[in-house]
């Protein structure tokens, strides 16, 4: 038993039973602030995860407990970290969000805080009780982050449609693990995939994995299960959005990658025609429906799903390379999607609702903000020299590397440079919008606190910095992709 | 009365369905099914056969009363609710107190931490007497407790029991 793993999740879900307490005695003018002593509380928390990193990963910092259930090892702390950051920035953004929230602000950041637990939770799962659990842990806290404007008749649709397809994604999920372990016998990782290659032609066996394969797909919004993506990311509140498409996103493909390469490596090698075609109609799918979209929210959704479709490239080439763009991805699109919502949730404060339209003037009004959100726009297109730009390069790199040995990968690539040209044209007409509009219908200047400007200027440096100098942030992820394909404390 | 004679037929039942099973256990071998290569699988054609089974009692019945009985004659005075002979007034669903819902919640909450400790009081005095899991199994009981007596004062704090305001 190894209790000393899991201290930090312990701390988080201490913080959130905090937050929650001190609601009950704090006075209301002053639970505003409780956000950014969460936050900073999770800033601290990061950052001795990172000064202890050198010494807790090399010597003997990795290790499982609960019989195998929670591993710790390179994947989990990347994504860690990962959840940490956006947890910590997702906050920030919700004490800036607070005054349209009716009641129960504290309330709001303990649900985060323990979705976020979820999140590192689902980094360390190594079984299907835990998959299943983290993911619960997630989805549970969102459909009430998602409905928690309740005045607002978008926001109580976004939670319904959630709750129905998500609990329906869950049921999908739930009975897929049983027809597994009705099977396999095996709810361990490590064990499942000793015995995984003896399964590859039973059909109630590969039933079952599509079946999470579909739960996980809703998770991270791929193809076949993306329906609720746009009107929930419309409705929910904007620090939810944000946590939606940053923190929900990367917990489903951390858990993803596990399944498929840690699992059930032996039927993995077989589906690469799935996994292509999969990832090829995401992006088309995404980049297509987010032409006509005039709401910025709803635009975003759409690029969310188009953006699961380029981080599946990774997934669909198979190889360590793809998976370790997929983790390097994944970084730069935490800043970018960040940054995009955060000016969001300051431009449109007094506004109904999120249209483009309402960017128009922001250039005179906030200079930082239009140079966020154009930062954000050409990111999430790939124009060098930013993030997004290298993160795609690394995917297109990885699959086209693949084509040697299947031919449907140079397909895939083609198709995800149709969806990266397809997407220049939405990015450009948000551009647009702030530059370039005439009918302003606000020149009032927009004040930004000292924290959101902190969180912008960080947002801003993290996009530029993984574009302009990967390496270290590379580094990481190939060194953390390893920890899938040499589990080795659990297999001997 | 009653009840012991449902539980006579429902042993019955079982005992027949025990029977069918064991006659037809090795039936997958018999249609080449490749799915049941586990054992434990073949133990749940009984739950199989009960659910159709019921399926097929329930639907032959409604079936049956559609193609047997004789359909009435409909008209909207016959299909309005029958209040000893007045006109009924208002909607049929009267308005409850959220009052209601937020107790049964709190009910589920609190009855679903009980559903735990049953499993955790079975096992608790052979893993207490194991060094290994000594800790564990103590520690993971005050924590879940810990957790939920937060949501207990939380509860309390904001008046969730208080049934008067």
């Amino acid at each position: 038993m190894n209790l000393s793993l899991m201290s930090l999740e312990i701390s988080v879900v201490a913080l959130g039973l905090v937050v929650l307490l001190a609601d009950l005695w704090l006075p209301a003018e002053r639970r505003r602030a409780l956000g950014y002593v969460a936050a900073a509380a999770l800033g601290l928390l990061l950052l001795q995860n990172l000064s202890g990193c050198c010494s807790c990963c090399v010597a003997g910092g990795d290790g499982t407990a609960f019989g195998g259930m929670f591993v710790q090892d390179g994947l989990s702390v990347f994504f860690k970290r990962f959840f940490l950051l956006a947890g910590a920035l997702v906050l920030v953004l919700a004490v800036e969000f607070s005054d349209r929230i009716a009641t129960g602000v504290s309330e709001y950041y303990s649900l985060i805080i323990f979705a976020l637990a979820g999140m590192l939770f689902a980094a360390s799962a190594n079984d299907f009780a835990m998959l299943f659990v983290s993911i619960e842990l997630i989805t549970i806290t969102f459909y009430i982050l998602t409905s928690f404007t309740r005045g607002k008749v978008a926001a109580l649709e976004a939670g319904v449609k959630y709750l129905i397809l998500g609990a329906l994604s869950s049921a999908f999920m739930v009975y897929g693990i049983a027809l597994v372990w009705g099977t396999t016998g095996k709810f361990n990782f490590n064990e499942l995939a000793q015995v995984a290659g003896n399964f590859t032609d039973n059909k109630v066996f590969l039933f079952g994995v599509v079946f999470i394969l579909a739960g996980l797909g809703f998770k991270i919004a791929a193809f076949p299960f993306q329906m609720w993506t746009p009107d929930v990311y419309q409705g929910a509140p904007t620090p939810t959005t944000a946590f939606l498409a940053v923190g929900s996103k990367a917990a489903g493909f951390v858990l993803l990658l596990r399944f498929l390469f840690t699992a059930i490596p032996s039927v993995t090698a077989h589906w690469d025609k799935l996994l292509i075609i999969i990832s090829g109609i995401t992006i088309l799918y995404g980049n297509l429906c987010a032409i006509p979209q005039r709401n910025l929210k709803r635009l975003l959704g759409y690029s969310s799903i188009a953006h699961a479709g380029y981080l599946l490239l990774g997934v669909a080439a198979m190889t360590s390379a793809g998976q370790s763009a997929v983790l390097y991805y994944l970084s730069g699109y935490l800043f970018t999607t960040l940054a995009a919502f955060t000016v969001i949730a300051l431009v449109m404060r007094h506004l109904d609702s999120e249209d483009i339209a309402g960017l128009a003037g922001l250039n005179q009004r906030s200079p930082l903000l239009a140079a966020t959100l154009t930062l954000a726009m050409v990111s999430l297109a790939g124009i060098p020299p930013l993030a997004g730009f290298f993160g795609k390069f690394l995917l297109l790199k990885a699959v086209i590397e693949q084509g040697a040995v299947n031919h449907g990968y140079y397909c895939l690539a083609f198709t995800a440079l149709v969806g990266v040209v397809i997407s220049l044209y939405y990015y450009f007409g948000v551009i647009r919008a702030i530059y370039w509009s005439k009918d302003a219908a606000s020149r009032e200047p927009i004040l930004i606190s000292t924290p959101m400007r902190v969180a912008i200027v960080g947002c801003i440096a993290g996009i530029f910095w993984l574009g302009v100098a990967p390496g270290a942030v590379l580094r990481l992820a190939e060194s953390a992709v390893n920890a899938l394909h040499c589990p080795g404390l659990a297999l001997n | 009365m009653l009840f012991a004679s449902e539980l006579c037929g429902a042993r019955f039942l079982l005992s027949s369905l025990n029977w069918i099973e064991l006659k037809l256990a090795p039936l997958p071998q018999v249609f080449n099914l490749c799915v049941m290569q586990d054992t434990q699988l073949p133990q749940y054609i009984a739950v199989l056969m009960l659910f159709v089974l019921a399926v097929a009692a329930t639907g032959g019945m409604i079936v049956m009363s559609m193609m047997l009985g004789k359909k009435g004659r409909g008209s909207k005075i016959k299909d309005t609710a029958y209040e000893c002979g007045m006109l009924p007034i208002g909607e049929g669903s009267t308005r409850l107190s959220v009052k209601f819902y937020l107790v049964a919640m709190l009910f589920i909450l609190f009855d679903i931490e009980v559903v735990f400790m049953y499993p955790w009081a079975v096992v608790y005095k052979s893993m207490l007497a194991d060094e290994a899991t000594r800790n564990l199994i103590l520690g993971s009981m005050i924590s879940f407790l810990g957790i939920l007596f937060v949501g207990y004062l939380y509860a309390v704090k904001k008046r969730a029991f208080d049934w008067k305001s």
